[in-house]
């Protein structure tokens, strides 16, 4: 990271994500489904992965979840959300870089709820060696069509305002 | 919000239910759950567990004659010819891990399966 305008921008992102992680996990979304989230921190991603590129976008993931381990202190909830942030990050870029004259950020970030469940889903079966997990992944589905829309909206917002603010050239 | 995107919706949100409602169904069918009476040693019958299934079992040993009961998803001993009755005592179960036992007739009813019921549910 040469630029130091860059560089303080990304921590700030990061500890922003961090403090989205730790209000979201003092929301609990019980009447639907125990474990579901909104996905707040995934805005931040998705912005990042759109202004500042996959590498930055992949970076601020993976270090919000370790400062969120290291916050909540849960090393399984760690592995899920390691998992769930890495797979939704990669698809979200593939869509982003690929598609998006189909998607817009909304079709994205629901790309990205959807690798995010099927991991989540996926890693939680192997660990507790259960495959019956698996049949919780609709319902986590539909959630995700509503946090994922909610996600991309957001996200679409800070895009503008963070490009907006700084002059940096829209990563394509 | 594209075309694209509504299309996207529309697919996942359809794909949903259509697997709760496969699942829904399957799970319907086999609870995944059964209950096993064994005597003396030996596998006696084996029920799946089912809401509908309303039966009731005698089992007729050289040690004396048992009556068991399954009802609504339940399984209880109704009576035993055995001297203490703790079988019959014990009441009904339901949940895997669970089992009756009569000693003196050597019967052993167990529920086995994945339980599904959950312990604790924490955010």
């Amino acid at each position: 990271m040469k630029n130091t305008r860059e560089f303080v921008l990304l921590s700030l992102l990061t500890s922003m994500a961090l403090v989205l992680s730790v209000l979201e996990s003092m929301i609990p979304f019980p009447f639907i489904a125990p474990g579901a989230k909104l996905g707040l921190p995934n805005m931040v991603t998705l912005a990042v992965l759109v202004v500042f590129g996959f590498r930055r976008g992949m970076t601020i993931a993976i270090l919000r979840t370790i400062l969120f381990m290291l916050v909540a202190g849960n090393p399984v909830g760690f592995m899920y959300a390691i998992s769930g942030a890495f797979t939704s990050t990669i698809v979200m870029y593939f869509v982003y870089k690929y598609f998006s004259q189909y998607f817009s950020l909304i079709g994205v970030s629901l790309f990205g709820a959807f690798a995010h469940n099927t991991t989540q889903a996926c890693v939680a079966a192997l660990m507790l060696q259960n495959v019956r997990i698996l049949y919780y992944l609709p319902i986590m589905y539909i959630v995700g069509i509503f946090t994922g829309c909610f996600v991309g909206y957001a996200s679409i917002f800070i895009i503008k305002n963070l490009e907006l603010k700084i002059n940096l050239v829209k990563w394509s | 919000m594209t075309k694209y995107d509504k299309i996207l919706i529309g697919i996942i949100f359809l794909a949903s239910i259509a697997a709760l409602y496969l699942i829904q169904n399957q799970t319907l069918n086999s609870e995944g759950q059964y209950i096993v009476i064994t005597v003396d040693n030996e596998i006696f019958r084996t029920y799946s567990i089912d809401k509908k299934l309303n039966e009731e079992i005698e089992i007729k040993t050289k040690h004396g004659i048992n009556i068991v009961h399954i009802e609504d998803g339940f399984v209880y001993m109704e009576s035993s010819t055995c001297r203490d009755q703790i079988c019959v005592l014990h009441g009904k179960i339901c949940r895997p891990g669970e089992m009756i036992v009569c000693l003196p007739n050597k019967i052993v009813i167990e529920v086995t399966g994945i339980d599904s019921d959950l312990d604790v549910i924490s955010h």
